[in-house]
């Protein structure tokens, strides 16, 4: 009975199968894109019958005629013709009349590909390993050339083909250009686990040394060729060139525990080269998720900046970072991030979020900075090793408590700044050492440092979405460049439109807020955070959950119990020129997010921006934050979240006193002597005011309350 | 602790050449044979007395391998010594020098003032490099020159006391310019009140002028 149900089970499934491969290939006959296959196939292994065609598409080779030339002529001729010999003698099972035609297509394919390309034929190519495996695709000459000559120019680094480039003519050893894909293996290794890579680098053990068989024929040299075939159909899918690190990196970091413990260099490189040829058709699919799950999305996008480096065929990209520059990768400390990632990342845009050490002296620090930066003085290494060893561990707890908070600022991966500047810069690479001496995973170099990130962001003038504090008359870069100073000027004057006509009604709430800064901070605490965070550095918020226990914030002497009108003075609204908006640019589902949020209170309104428009969008209040929700332009019932602020940090809610309506929440924290230091603040339009103000001033009340009592 | 004058070293020489254990031996006194490859560039300190005058002694020490030589150049600029070190074991390390020399001379001040350490004299018996080829390279460029064992400890306080007594009669000379710390040179608290020209130099201390004599 059993057996027959498990019977009864699988030809289910294979029907199942049967009919997505029905439709691949109906698919696949028309001419469908890349999308379409991928998303039908959706991993599953591709029947041989249709692999080729699967291939062609994803390659992008579908259609395309190559006409192969029958001149054999190379100076290595007798090479290439021997080497496939032995190929076709050795390790084919064919009948002896196939064995003869594949003879003669190899050594077609390798002649043709070898003048085409004026790259010379040597054994160690590895292009007799990649077309053993390709043989199996039991395709005529032709297209398996054109799938062999895919391969090699956009996955297989191009200094395995490149004339007198290989090896350093002088010294005999592999040239600097050969050695690049291996250390961006090893950076990424760094990045990932120094640890391993720096045991790694103790024995001198470089990736090279165990990794060369895999580069240059993706693996295929060591496994067989079942496994070589799943692997390349899922290496297409995938479309990445840089995949080969990320799965050579699952294949070294699985092994990390039975590598550490040996001691013998050669033993482990003997372990480390062998590792694809264990691999069983099952692994692949595993194997290619943890290389994408695990390392490839935690990894800065940076990299694809190094395509036209490492590979022949490369996707041109419109904005060209600096990092495109870079010829050598030996000489990097650690993982580079371009300024254009880094941008990207705060606008939200980038794949991930990164938590800004600016290195910078102090005054050059307090001149501007990014808005995101937390600022760490590597002086104190120097000079105070002790306080510097807070200040760390100061600034990995903030880094933690933005992550819990989900800020944008926030992220695991450390992004550190220098200036740009080489006779500064050696205190940001001591820092970045220190780092990966102890093992911090995840640490990145802002590439060009500050004064990259300053030209970038000036050239753009987007000065007030990104750099706090900026005095354009102080600031080194802006010195050292007067027209871009002009820049700044100009954008400086549409900061202080806001503040005319504006009256306020200060609070209820705020002699509460002294219960709640937390008696019990101790000095070191509050030390702490003047090591990593400049008392006068503003957006903290970005990285400071509401829950935050670091440092004095609510503290607001000046306000009072009572509704009062104050005058605002000039200086203050300065203070807050720079908006630090919440831009998730993901739109959700309003109804949906309702559910999931469940707002207290929830109202339309129109927020308006600092030049005066206004977007139609949503006030909503949970227990203890404030959202703004922009209404989607093209969706019904879709919005954005523009701005999410924690409850306890609104200091002021005023309102204009011809328009009541138009009502400003200002949000801020204690900064020196109590005085409350400004950070940010939002203007919208609602229709019912005064309820809405109440109820968001009660709700901040009872907040307070509880957060007292939880901390007596 | 308030200290006279801070001397910026930087330890420089091929890989495995025993950098950081010297660092280790002089600042920690003792010897790890197993330790992790330096990443980029690490950092030490230790306070010595010349002259009855406390110094602070900071030193950075780098990377060997060759990929890192831009970022150890930076750090060239403001020391006030070097310490170039090669193992009498291995004949290329020694065979490097020239390049390391150049390399030093070239980004680094002028009145700098080199240490020529011939290290792991323990290992006599694996010895590829002779005493008085040391001796002699160093007469050649000027350098001053010891063998040492970061294992055994000899001549360890001597290498880096001795570079420091140079520095000092430099100093007495005035060969350095100590108000420009580009020099790799700090006045400390302790000299900056009794001699106020000095002053701008230095820290700012509380404990001024305790132990000058």
């Amino acid at each position: 009975m059993e057996e027959d149900h498990v019977e009864e089970s699988t030809t289910q499934e294979e029907a199942v199968d049967d009919k997505w491969i029905l439709e691949l290939e109906t698919a696949l006959l028309s001419s469908c894109d890349m999308n379409v296959i991928r998303k039908i196939s959706n991993q599953k292994l591709i029947p041989n019958s249709l692999r080729n065609e699967y291939w062609q598409v994803c390659l992008g080779i579908k259609g395309r005629v190559k006409v192969l030339e029958d001149i054999f002529d190379l100076p290595e001729q007798n090479q290439i013709r021997n080497d496939c010999n032995k190929l076709v003698d050795n390790r084919l099972d064919n009948s002896s009349s196939e064995k003869l035609s594949i003879l003669s297509d190899l050594e077609s394919i390798i002649t043709n590909f070898s003048r085409l390309y004026n790259c010379p034929y040597e054994s160690s190519n590895g292009w007799i390993e990649l077309l053993e495996k390709l043989i199996h695709l039991n395709v005529k000459r032709d297209e398996l050339f054109k799938v062999f000559e895919s391969i090699q120019l956009r996955y297989i680094s191009k200094y395995y083909n490149y004339r007198d480039h290989k090896v350093d003519q002088s010294s005999k050893s592999p040239s600097f250009q050969y050695l690049q894909p291996f250390h961006l293996l090893r950076l990424l290794l760094l990045y990932h686990d120094p640890e391993l890579c720096n045991f790694f680098d103790s024995l001198k053990l470089t990736p090279e040394s165990y990794t060369a068989t895999w580069f240059r024929s993706l693996f295929c040299f060591l496994c067989d060729h079942s496994v070589s075939l799943i692997l390349l159909d899922n290496y297409f899918t995938y479309a990445n060139p840089f995949l080969v690190f990320f799965l050579s990196l699952v294949m070294i970091v699985n092994l990390k525990e039975e590598l550490t413990v040996k001691t013998d260099r050669d033993e482990i490189i003997k372990t480390l080269s062998t590792i694809p040829s264990s691999l069983s058709d099952s692994d692949i699919k595993d194997m290619f998720f943890i290389a994408d799950q695990h390392f490839l999305s935690k990894t800065p996008s940076s990299i694809r900046d190094f395509e036209s480096l490492l590979f022949q065929v490369y996707q041109q990209t419109e904005v060209q970072s600096d990092l495109c520059q870079l010829s050598d990768l030996s000489s990097l400390l650690c993982l580079p991030i371009s300024v254009n990632e880094l941008i990207a990342s705060c606008e939200n845009e980038g794949n991930l979020h990164y938590f800004v050490v600016d290195c910078r002296p102090p005054d050059q620090y307090n001149n501007g900075h990014l808005s995101t930066a937390f600022h760490l003085d590597c002086s104190l290494m120097l000079n105070d090793p002790s306080a510097f060893s807070i200040a760390i561990q100061a600034l990995l707890q903030s880094q933690k408590q933005a992550i819990d908070a989900k800020s944008v600022a926030a992220g695991e991966h450390l992004c550190f700044m220098g200036s740009g500047r080489e006779e500064e810069d050696c205190y940001v690479h001591m820092v970045v050492s220190s780092f990966l001496q102890k093992h911090h995973r995840y640490v990145s170099l802002l590439y060009g440092g500050y004064e990259s990130l300053h030209r970038y962001i000036m050239e753009r003038q987007i000065e007030r979405h990104h750099l706090a504090d900026h005095c354009p008359k102080m600031c080194l870069s802006c010195k050292a460049n007067q027209s871009t100073m002009m820049n700044g000027k100009t954008t400086l004057g549409n900061e202080s439109k806001l503040s005319k006509d504006v009256d306020q009604i200060t609070s209820v709430f705020f002699q509460k807020f002294s219960k709640v800064v937390k008696p019990k901070i101790t000095e070191m605490k509050d030390k702490l955070v003047e090591y990593v965070a400049n008392p006068n550095q503003k957006p903290i918020v970005k990285h400071v959950s509401s829950m935050d226990k670091l440092g004095q914030r609510y503290k607001g002497n000046k306000f009072s119990l009572d509704d009062q009108f104050a005058d605002f003075d000039c200086d203050e609204e300065d203070e807050f020129g720079e908006e630090i908006k919440f831009d998730n640019r993901q739109e959700v589902n309003i109804e949906e997010w309702k559910k999931k949020m469940n707002p207290i209170g929830f109202f339309e309104c129109y927020e308006i921006i600092s030049d005066g428009t206004q977007i139609p969008g949503y006030l909503a209040m949970t227990e203890s934050n404030l959202f703004i929700l922009k209404e989607s332009k093209n969706r019904k019932d879709y919005g954005t979240i523009s701005v999410q602020r924690p409850l306890e940090m609104i200091v002021q809610i005023t309102s204009k006193r011809r328009h009541p309506e138009i009502i400003t929440f200002k949000y801020g924290h204690a900064g020196p002597d109590n005085e409350s230091v400004l950070i940010a603040k939002d203007s919208i339009f609602l229709q019912n005011p005064f309820d809405v103000t109440r109820m968001i001033k009660q709700q901040v009340v009872k907040l307070l309350d509880q957060n007292s009592s939880n901390t007596d | 602790m308030s200290y006279a004058y801070l001397f910026k070293y930087i330890i420089i020489g091929d890989t495995g050449v025993g950098k950081s254990c010297l660092l280790l031996q002089f600042t920690d006194k003792r010897f790890q044979p197993v330790h992790d490859l330096t990443i980029g560039v690490e950092f030490g300190a230790r306070m010595i007395t010349i002259d009855n005058k406390q110094i602070k002694l900071q030193i950075w020490d780098t990377a060997g391998q060759e990929a890192f030589r831009s970022i150890t150049r930076s750090y060239y600029r403001g020391a006030a010594g070097a310490l170039l070190v090669y193992d009498i074991t291995r004949r290329e390390t020694f065979n490097h020098l020239t390049t390391w020399l150049e390399d030093a001379r070239q980004h680094s001040n002028s009145s700098m003032v080199i240490m020529l350490i011939g290290n792991k004299c323990d290992l006599d018996s694996r010895r590829e490099v002779k005493k008085e080829e040391g001796e002699a390279f160093a007469r050649e460029h000027g350098l001053i020159f010891m063998e040492t064992s970061a294992k055994t400890a000899a001549n360890v306080e001597e290498a880096f006391i001795n570079t420091a007594r140079e520095i000092y009669e430099k100093i007495q000379e005035g060969v350095f310019d100590i108000n420009n710390e580009a020099n790799g040179i700090k006045i400390g608290p302790q000299l900056s009140p009794t001699n106020p020209n000095l002053g701008s130099g230095g820290q700012s201390s509380s404990s001024g002028g305790s132990g000058c004599c």
